[in-house]
């Protein structure tokens, strides 16, 4: 079986999406996090706010890519070592729906790091002193987390760097805390 | 706080606009514009006040889209729009192109009011995954963009109302311009300019 290098599947994948302007996506999310500054009391809040709703894109997006880079690579096998988990994240699915690529450090085998030179997320951002505490991508962390939970991958993700706090790059810290135990959910014992 | 200093990345106001050829995939837009519309659905009563919500969501970013085409489009010789027709065409072109790939359908005068336009789209991005559950009628989540357009003529000093609504699967924005612009554009047409 031959075997695809994960960017070229990333720029297949890429090639085949119907994609939209960035800038409107950049703004949008813009949108939001002002909304949600307006809305709650603390930085903190809103971080928690954003993680939640990255997890909830992230669980839907997981069937999407799942089902994507199956079609365009039929060859590439399921992942079975927390390291291609990270070079998919970084190679394939960074690409597929942001369109950007990042490079990864495997600091062990449980843990990697991704390091963005952009973030279509805040292209035109710079996070005021008076929101020192605001991780304004958190959203990118709880999509990893969601998505990575919807295939049994219980992970803690963070930021290190970012760039609309003056860092010259973005760095996210994937740590995985544990495998979920397949099985049946608390909710459906009884039936 | 400026944090220029020593680093390869400049602050946002010294870096380049770029050409705003950028994109992101679709689904990427969506599934995060579905939890602007999770989020204001999830704080108010009344569908009026989602689309409300959506609308004026949208208005931060058309001030904005107007600030950075302003710059983009027009060089070293910026233009200002004076004229309704000028700065609608602006919308249903330029900026309907560089926002949604494509130019809007159509851009009408309305035969009810004088001072109503028309902008129909048959696939609003916003409603592309969308389905409106029956109980909740009319909603048309391309209130998002009638804010951008308001967002747009606001800050090119037009002020007006613009509503997104069904007619025939078809999206249709209305934008209905304050008493003031229609005065001011009747002295323009006295003054033959």
């Amino acid at each position: 079986m031959s075997k695809v290098p994960l960017s070229r599947t990333g720029d297949i994948v890429w090639s085949r999406t119907s994609k939209t302007n960035s800038e409107l996506f950049t703004l949008t999310y813009g949108v939001l996090v002002a909304q949600l500054l307006r809305d709650f009391e603390g930085v903190e809040e809103v971080n928690r706010e954003l993680r939640r709703m990255g997890r909830n894109i992230g669980v839907r997006l997981i069937d999407e890519y799942l089902s994507k880079v199956s079609l365009a690579s039929p060859s590439t096998p399921p992942c079975t070592a927390f390291r291609q988990t990270g070079d998919s994240i970084a190679k394939v699915a960074f690409k597929m729906f942001l369109g950007i690529t990042c490079d990864i450090t495997h600091t062990t085998d449980k843990k990697f790091v991704l390091t963005l030179t952009e973030n279509p997320l805040s292209t035109f951002v710079e996070v005021p002193p008076s929101r020192e505490g605001l991780s304004y991508a958190e959203i990118l962390n709880g999509v990893i987390e969601g998505a990575l939970g919807a295939v049994s991958l219980r992970v803690k993700s963070k930021f290190m760097k970012q760039i609309e706090r003056g860092d010259d790059v973005t760095e996210i810290v994937v740590e995985m805390i544990e495998r979920i135990k397949d099985g049946v959910g608390e909710g459906y014992k009884d039936e | 706080m400026l944090h220029t200093s020593g680093t390869t990345q400049k602050h946002p106001l010294d870096r380049p606009i770029g050409k705003g050829k950028g994109e992101v995939s679709l689904s990427a837009f969506c599934l995060l514009y579905s939890e602007l519309v999770q989020y204001h659905q999830s704080r108010v009563e009344s569908i009026a006040d989602l689309e409300m919500n959506l609308n004026n969501s949208g208005v931060d970013v058309g001030i904005r889209i107007l600030e950075l085409y302003s710059h983009r489009e027009n060089g070293k010789s910026p233009k200002r729009e004076i004229r309704v027709l000028g700065i609608l065409q602006f919308l249903a072109t330029t900026m309907w192109k560089s926002l949604f790939g494509k130019n809007a359908d159509s851009l009408e005068k309305s035969v009810e009011g004088e001072n109503e336009y028309m902008i129909h789209e048959k696939d609003p991005i916003t409603n592309t995954f969308v389905s409106v559950p029956r109980d909740m009628g009319a909603v048309n989540v391309a209130a998002y963009i009638a804010g951008i357009i308001r967002g747009v003529l606001e800050g090119a000093n037009f002020p007006c109302e613009v509503t997104a609504h069904f007619v025939e699967e078809k999206t249709v924005f209305l934008v209905k311009f304050k008493k003031e612009v229609m005065q001011r554009e009747a002295a323009f047409e006295q003054a033959g300019r």
